[in-house]
Parts: C-alpha cells; structure tokens; sequence
C-alpha cells in the first residue's frame, strides 16, 4: 500500500506498539496509521463503539465514516466482511501475530493476504477463529 | 433452505440488511450455527408479542449506535 489510511482494531490505547485486538468488534480502540509514499506519515486512534448482538455493521459504519482504507483483522464473520467490502474497505488478515508494527510494515510492504469469503469466522464459513 | 441458509445468502448480496431468525435450536446451538451472520436476535416458533417488543428495542439500539457513529 503506497497511500491510504489502515485501520488495527487495538487493545488498551492502541499505537504502533500495542497489540492486535482478536476481535475487532470487541477491541478497545482502532489504531489509524496514515500512509504517505509508502510511509506512515501519521497514527491516531478512536474508541470503539458498544458492541451488542448483531450490531456488526456498526463498526463498519465508524470506519467508513473515518475514511478507512484497509482493515487487518485476526478473524472476522462473514457479515461484517461484507459490509466492509461493500464500503470499499479491503479487509486484510493475520491470526498469528498480535503485535501490531509488524503487520503494519508486511501490509504497506504488500506482503499481507486479503481474507477470502471461505476464511471467516463461524456459521458463514468456519475456518478462521478470532484470536 | 433453512432460515440461516437463507441469511447466509442474503448478506452475501446485501450485508447492511438487519435479520432475525426463527429457530427452535437450542439457544447455544444456534448461538453456534448463526456466529458471524450477525442475527439480531433468536426467536420462537409462533413468537408472542413481546418478542416483537424486544426485537423493536434491540434494534433501536443498533440503530441509535449506527447513527452515533456516522
């Protein structure tokens, strides 16, 4: 990724040194990182929203809303996968790490995979678990 | 097609469409075929009106915290 804004959803305050959240409904803040050329120019973060039963588009909406670019996830349900992909937000994913530096660094390196339809979390596909 | 087979389908084509199910599955064993379809709430074969009630209250709240956000 040369320009864009990523998105981690993030625990406690978030930051290039804080961990991934294995939720991203249930994080504490998403962790905005500005890229410029290839560089992060600028990180900021917001709060999450309440998370209630069936309420996966309200994250959706907070990032479309910021003007979210990209997203990296550690697992994701099949609906909030495609309301981020209908709110052109790419939805990116790594389960094994929880620091968040690095798969910042692999997804501006385009070394990160895009999560498929078939790797989310649950009865809409059932192979990638939230961390 | 079962009603979360046809939730499966349809969120595919229109994710921002709120579903709720009626299923007479235990509770944790819907909890486990509907994770990640985003289904508002579980309801009873033949639900009553306060079932309605409830489905109207949650989703209030759902919509309440979309429109904080926006």
């Amino acid at each position: 990724m040369k320009n864009g804004r990523i998105a981690v959803p993030s625990n406690g305050k978030g930051g290039l040194d804080a961990t991934r959240s294995g939720h991203f409904g249930h994080c504490d803040v998403f962790t905005f990182f500005d890229i410029e050329n290839g560089e992060i120019k600028q990180i900021s973060t917001i709060e999450n929203q309440e998370h209630v039963q069936g309420g996966c588009m309200v994250p959706v909406n907070l990032l479309a809303s910021h003007h979210v670019d990209a997203l990296i996830v550690g697992g994701i349900g099949m609906r909030p996968l495609m309301g981020f992909k209908q709110a052109g937000i790419d939805v990116y994913h790594d389960s094994e790490r929880a620091e968040i530096k690095p798969i910042v660094e692999d997804l501006i390196a385009g070394k990160l995979p895009q999560i498929e339809d078939d790797q989310v979390c649950g009865g809409g596909g059932g192979q990638t678990q939230p961390a | 097609m079962t009603g979360l087979e046809f939730i499966k389908a349809l969120i595919a084509q229109k994710p921002m469409v709120n579903c709720a199910v009626v299923s007479s599955l235990l509770p944790e064993d819907f909890h486990e075929a509907s994770e990640g379809l985003g289904v508002l709430m579980q309801l009873p074969v033949n639900p009553g009106g306060e079932y309605a009630e409830d489905l109207l209250e949650h989703l209030k709240k759902i919509l309440n915290l979309a429109v904080e956000t926006a």
